[in-house]
């Protein structure tokens, strides 16, 4: 086991997850680069969302290791060591998961009063700033009720990101919301990754989204990589379970869960 | 069978340590941690005694008012027979400040402020709030609970005096009203009656119950399971096991007082 080159922000190094009954990631491998946008594709079940609550640190790992910035989160002593890591990378939950007594900048200001010394004057000017990037500077004042899904997303980003920090994660960013929001919400993540130079892991299953802003995708189907590439690389893949993704076809490889066998039998014994 | 009795044991032991668990890492972020780290803010700790005690006071006032008015006319329909009027106040006042005071406040607060915590902790939970927090590397327990564990600590023991207090005034009210008695009379009798001790028992009990209110309701709302649904059962559990683990540990206590503080 040997530590990434400083480029490499991220790398999961054979990422096992087992529950009792299951195996939900089944050695994942991959790594991302500074200033990348890199994301992570594939359906219900697949295990992106058990990707992301591994990194983050929700869930344990049952074997493997997750290296953000150098450091091997599977390796830290103690819960105040990991702290250290988890300033240096930002979440984005699907729901924003803003904290609703708090109005929008009061949420953006809560990692910098936490984490800086900085005075309130100051916090209030880098609240302003970090609203300014997401275009949300005349929400500052509201509740998060008060605003619309799209713009807990932007809030969501904003909070993401009061650190500066080197790398954030996105957890389903465009689902839920208008096809106009949608590409709003992808020209923030790539102005993250072009002019802020973050890296960008993005968890979707939307595909027009994927293809918009991902420099690099990987493609998961139960607990494991099948293809990762440019979007180029994977559009032209001839891998059976990558093209019925992409084309949405109910007929495929990808079990449809639906067994009308099943379903007869079930009627006729009941 | 068997084995589902042990099943269930072993459930209540991992309850039992998990919540135990819980209430030393409280006590580590309420009272030790603010000295060398940032935790909760002295406007969230205002905040909660605000929710927790002031918005509580009309409650507890009406209930402990009109409970020291029942008081006193079950005990004086009884000792009247006896021409024991004149016992019915110290009576009384001693039964409020060592037992239904701190009681009676305890279960009001538990379905006001402790399905409260269970409610909104679980709701956070369900929305990734929690989760926001500790990938904010903002420490929940910290930021969360203790101040919410410092108010009712705080707030609790207030209310009972001040809901003890009520209670007697409301015995007063019942015994000028419908028995006759004199204020004068009445007053000098309960300050007669009531010791340094029956305070002290009776904060003590509240102190011990604030504990019981937060830590249930906190550690119920942590560990929701299953959406809105989840939240709605935390809630009434942490209703249920408070008012139980309340007048359980009230039963270990008073048992306590009598054989070494008689």
């Amino acid at each position: 086991m040997q530590a990434p080159s400083p480029d490499v922000i991220l790398r999961v190094e054979n990422l096992v997850k087992e529950y009792p009954a299951k195996r939900v990631l089944d050695g994942v491998c991959f790594e991302a680069d500074g200033g990348e946008v890199l994301v992570l594709m594939g359906g219900s079940g697949a295990g992106k969302s058990t990707i992301f609550k591994c990194i983050i640190g929700a869930t344990p790992i049952t074997s493997g290791h997750v290296w953000i910035d150098g450091t091997d989160i599977t390796t830290v002593a103690n819960e105040r060591c990991y702290d250290e890591i988890r300033k240096k990378y930002g979440v984005a939950f699907q729901n924003g998961a803003l904290f609703q007594s708090m109005t929008v900048g009061e949420n953006v200001a809560l990692p910098l009063r936490f984490h800086t010394k900085l005075d309130e004057d100051t916090i209030k000017v880098m609240v302003k700033m970090k609203l300014e990037q997401v275009g949300l500077r005349d929400a500052e004042d509201l509740l998060p009720s008060q605003i619309s899904g799209g713009m807990l997303k932007r809030a969501a980003f904003a909070r993401a990101v009061a650190l500066d920090p080197r790398i954030v994660f996105f957890d389903e960013p465009s689902a839920g919301l208008d096809p106009i929001v949608v590409s709003v919400i992808d020209e923030l993540i790539l102005d993250f990754s072009k002019k802020l130079g973050l890296t960008c892991v993005v968890i979707t299953h939307e595909l027009a989204s994927a293809f918009r802003i991902a420099d690099r995708i990987i493609m998961l189907h139960q607990g494991k990589i099948i293809r990762q590439g440019t979007p180029e690389e994977i559009r032209g893949s001839d891998d059976p379970l990558v093209q019925q993704f992409i084309t949405g076809s109910p007929e495929g490889p990808i079990p449809r869960n639906v067994s009308r066998t099943d379903y007869i039998t079930d009627i006729l014994e009941a | 069978m068997v084995v589902n009795i042990l099943e269930k044991g072993a459930l209540f032991c991992n309850h039992v340590a998990s919540i135990s668990w819980l209430t030393t890492r409280t006590l580590y972020w309420t009272f030790l941690a603010p000295f060398y780290r940032k935790t909760y803010s002295l406007r969230q700790l205002g905040f909660q005694m605000d929710r927790a005690g002031v918005q509580s006071f009309n409650i507890v006032s009406l209930v402990l008012f009109l409970i020291g008015m029942i008081l006193v006319l079950q005990t004086a329909y009884f000792a009247e027979n006896y021409g024991q009027l004149d016992l019915v106040p110290g009576a009384v006042a001693v039964s409020l400040t060592r037992e239904i005071g701190p009681l009676l406040t305890a279960i009001v607060v538990t379905g006001r402020v402790g399905a409260a915590y269970a409610a909104e902790l679980g709701a956070q939970c369900v929305s990734n709030e929690i989760s926001a927090l500790q990938c904010m590397a903002i420490n929940p327990i910290g930021f969360l609970i203790a101040p919410r564990f410092l108010a009712l600590f705080l707030m609790l023991p207030t209310l009972t005096i001040y809901g003890a207090t009520l209670g007697i005034f409301g015995g007063y009210v019942m015994g000028a009203l419908n028995f006759g008695m004199s204020s004068h009379v009445y007053m000098e009798a309960t300050l007669e009656a009531i010791e340094m001790k029956d305070m002290i028992s009776g904060l003590i009990k509240s102190f011990v119950f604030a504990v019981i209110i937060c830590m249930v309701g906190c550690y119920k709302g942590f560990t929701v399971q299953g959406g809105s649904t989840g939240v709605g059962k935390a809630t009434m559990e942490a209703v249920v096991t408070s008012i139980v683990l309340i007048i359980a540990s009230d039963a270990v206590f008073t048992g306590l007082m009598i054989q070494y503080w008689p």
